[in-house]
């Protein structure tokens, strides 16, 4: 029994961005039509043990320009993105969260650990004390992933939903899925849905145990979605944050819309767990665009720009290089691939793919990607600089490479 | 499927009862647990009835130096009795992924859903974790500790969360919506709540729904460093209570549309009438009321039923002073000082991520067998703890149960259970 076609047609009205390219969403936007690189050498930590030195860090962040001084001592690197982005997107919304409304307003969170420094830190000191419970005892709230979204709510005030997703790559996508559901079903008026990674040594750890970070091989260590020359993905970090709301609503209330989500779609194929990582063939991937393409009553043609999930990782660029160009054969739209300025934010990768589409929509502007000359398959990729299009529809993709495929559909008015 | 409006869209602005769910109907068709009180529904079942505890001495880890030395520790998991070819899988599946895979297994083969169906329908799944998987995680911090030279690559390969829901979908071959739910004690009813809303806008037929988390040393360390934790026994509600016992296990169950339920016969534990799910926006650690009243009064509020409605509330009950106050008090301002109240922690300790949803699991059970589960280890209750706290298993039935979490950060999860047997009324 496939989705049917919910009534209300769901906006993002709001958003808010900490990234490596920019803080704020107005700096992102210029940030990725300028074609700025975010990935630098990495200082949140002595990168001396690793073969990959870079990374998609933030910096120039101030937290105190977006978070109250009270309670940001505990805050961690994670909860301080995440929270300082939900600001932007509330205040960007021109949303005022108060008694009358904090009941029917919620949050979803897409995030890996939360912050996978503060759940780790915490045990290695008690294994370094004299004596394990020296712990602080104001560190162990801090050690639960759902730990930045609560703090959202505890700075919002938004009582009416909060959870945590955790989908790899799709995170952000899972979120908004069901967000919307909470939407569609009328058990919520306002969604926040946020997503955030935080780079940190045990983070960068882990990935590069997998064998796929960029440079771990002593090559060129770069963020080249697409190239075939590419030798994996740079990780990158940071937090993306959307308003969600029914459109019926906000016309009643004659505000501004980014976009308006046409339509979402998702399809799982994995083989069984014999193996690491299970990256789904480019024929689900086609078939999961081509479901979003329906729910959205769309044809491939309508679609002008594709905000996709390739990162450099060439085994899984190709998989949905290869879905594009036999979903969009006939019409070639511009692809933007922004993890190429930003790295691989994971559960933040969607969120800042669907800012990416947004961006092309409200400049009518397609940003170019960065160090691709020679793509694995051809498309229509700005490979020089951004070009100037007329963009109404924009599909975004995610992938996770256990077999999770997403894609979501927006337009502009 | 019977596609009924059953109220109009308005706006909820005013918090009026306009819930949009098409008249579909989700139902329990299967349940599996894992557990140190037994992997097998009965064996389970006996050991709440009979009060046997479940958690004992700790021997994962070295407890010296620390205020108490049980935990509930699932020993001898022999995951080959669950897992297909499990030595060819072992390296790609971490301890709490291990448990989800195990208990879907279970939760399965309860249903009596053939492999084969699984393929052909939409069927997803969603687990509630709070720690994802901490034994992979506490491992690689053996090595930044200094504890050991060399890393365990393997290990720190595994350490993140969306594997546990991934797992399953690759072991089963699902190809609907996959995902972890990570909001801590709570993400089990969490988990109900997504897989609901999955099966009600259709976007599946069957989902997975479940809870699971593996032992874990940072939050054993973290609750003893705040004095939360008991040294003895798990006593919820009770005067002399001390605190949880940290746990470890998994509870899932097979959620279906009553449409496909009822097209393969299958058995229904129970109607999943309404759920709440509510932030208390206040504390990370400190429960506040106004947010445990929220998420239980929209739970209500969903599942169309009132308070006296109620016949049993399976407790987040974790034993600690914080916890059973303020539940309780909630409890008896929306629900009055009758309602019976039953904590299976008191047994089987607080198993995290999987707590709620063995809940749940209890609740179904109590439904089939007509019976209230006692609670354990308590001589006597708190008084200021004005519920029926139900200390001697009680016949009776049960037409509607609900189960509670509630978890750090003030996220909150209420699910309302309705009886399967008061929906054969349908079929005539």
């Amino acid at each position: 029994m496939k989705k049917e076609n919910r009534n209300s047609e769901i906006a993002i009205t709001g958003i808010g961005v900490v990234s490596p390219v920019g803080i704020g969403f107005t700096d992102f936007s210029n940030a990725i039509i300028e074609g700025r690189s975010g990935i630098k050498e990495i200082s949140l930590f002595d990168s001396s043990p690793y073969k990959s030195k870079l990374a998609g860090e933030v910096t120039g962040f101030d937290p105190g320009l977006y978070l109250p001084k009270k309670g940001q001592r505990y805050m961690d690197r994670s909860t301080r993105f995440l929270c300082a982005a939900a600001i932007m997107a509330i205040n960007d919304a021109g949303l005022e969260i108060n008694d009358s409304n904090k009941r029917n307003t919620g949050v979803v969170v897409g995030t890996t650990f939360g912050s996978l420094k503060s759940i780790s830190d915490f045990d290695i000191e008690s294994l370094k004390s004299e004596s394990p419970l020296w712990v602080n005892p104001m560190d162990f709230p801090k050690t639960t992933i759902n730990a930045p979204a609560s703090n959202v709510s505890i700075l919002t005030g938004a009582m009416g939903y909060n959870t945590t997703i955790v989908g790899g790559g799709t995170s952000t996508m899972e979120a908004i899925s069901h967000g919307m559901d909470l939407l569609h079903s009328n058990r919520l008026d306002v969604v926040l849905v946020g997503c955030v990674e935080d780079l940190n040594e045990q983070y960068f750890l882990h990935h590069s145990t997998l064998d796929v970070l960029s440079g771990r091989n002593g090559d060129t260590e770069r963020s080249a979605p697409f190239d075939v020359s590419s030798n994996g993905y740079i990780i990158g970090e940071g937090a993306a944050f959307f308003v969600l709301e029914r459109v019926n609503d906000i016309l009643e209330q004659k505000r501004r819309i980014h976009a308006k989500i046409t339509s979402i779609s998702q399809g799982f194929s994995g083989t069984s767990n014999h193996s690491y990582f299970s990256i789904p063939a480019s024929s689900k991937y086609a078939s999961v665009i081509n479901l979003a393409l329906e729910r959205a009553q769309l044809s491939p043609g309508d679609i002008d720009v594709i905000s996709a999930s390739a990162n450099g990782w060439t085994e899984l660029d190709r998989s949905e290089a290869e879905a594009f160009a036999e979903v969009f054969a006939k019409n070639n739209p511009a692809i933007i691939s922004v993890k190429s300025m930003i790295g691989e934010t994971v559960s933040a990768s969607g969120a800042f793919g669907i800012a990416s589409a947004i961006v092309a929509i409200e400049q009518q502007k397609v940003p170019h990607i960065l160090n691709l000359s020679n793509p694995v398959v051809p498309l229509n990729y700005m490979m020089e600089k951004p070009r100037d299009i007329l963009v109404k529809n924009a599909l975004i993709t995610s992938v996770d490479p256990c077999g999770n495929c997403m894609a979501i559909t927006i337009t502009g008015k | 499927m019977n596609i009924l409006i059953t109220f109009c869209a308005l706006s909820t602005a005013k918090g009026m009862v306009v819930f949009m769910n098409n008249g579909c109907k989700v139902v329990i068709t299967g349940c599996g647990v894992l557990t140190n009180s037994g992997d097998d529904l009965d064996e389970f079942w006996t050991n709440l009835c009979q009060g046997n505890n479940g958690y004992g001495p700790l021997s994962c880890m070295d407890t010296t130096n620390y205020n108490t030395h049980i935990g509930g520790e699932i020993k001898n998991f022999r995951p080959e009795r669950y897992i297909h070819d499990f030595e060819k899988k072992r390296d790609y599946l971490g301890r709490t992924s291990q448990f989800a895979v195990s208990a879907t297994y279970l939760a399965l083969k309860d249903s009596e859903i053939s492999p084969d169906e699984l393929c052909h329908v939409d069927a997803g799944v969603v687990i509630g974790t709070t720690d994802g998987e901490p034994n992979s995680i506490e491992k690689m911090n053996l090595t930044m500790a200094g504890c050991c030279t060399e890393l365990d690559e393997k290990a720190t390969r595994l350490i993140t969360p969306q594997r546990i829901a991934y797992s399953i979908s690759r072991e089963f071959q699902l190809k609907g919506p996959a995902c972890t739910i990570a909001s801590a004690c709570t993400a089990g009813n969490h988990a109900i709540g997504f897989a609901y809303e999955k099966i009600i806008s259709g976007e599946a037929e069957v989902m997975i729904a479940g809870g699971a988390d593996s032992f874990s040393r940072k939050t054993f360390t973290g609750f003893n460093r705040l004095g939360a934790t008991t040294v003895d026994s798990c006593r919820p509600f009770a005067e002399n209570r001390k605190g949880m016992v940290v746990s470890e296990g998994a509870g899932v169950v097979v959620l279906e549309s009553l449409e496909h339920a009822q097209k393969r016969n299958a058995y229904i534990y129970a109607e999943v009438v309404g759920y709440g799910v509510s932030c208390d926006a206040f504390h990370m650690t400190i429960p506040n009321e106004e947010g445990i009243s929220l998420a239980m009064e929209s739970a209500l509020k969903y599942a169309g039923i009132k308070p006296a409605d109620i016949d049993l509330i399976c407790a987040h009950g974790t034993g600690t002073q914080a916890n059973d106050s303020s539940e309780s008090r909630v409890i008896n301002k929306i629900y009055g000082d009758q309602i019976p109240v039953t904590a299976n922690k008191s047994t089987i300790g607080h198993t995290m991520g999987a707590a709620s949803m063995l809940n749940v699991i209890t609740i179904a059970m109590a439904m089939q067998e007509d019976v209230i589960p006692k609670t354990s280890n308590v001589e006597k209750i708190d008084p200021s703890c004005q519920v029926d706290c139900v200390m001697e298993n009680r016949h009776q039935v049960v037409k509607y149960g609900q189960a509670n979490g509630f978890a750090f950060g003030g996220n909150n999860g209420v699910v309302i259970l309705k009886n399967g047997r008061l929906l054969k009324g349908i079929d005539e």
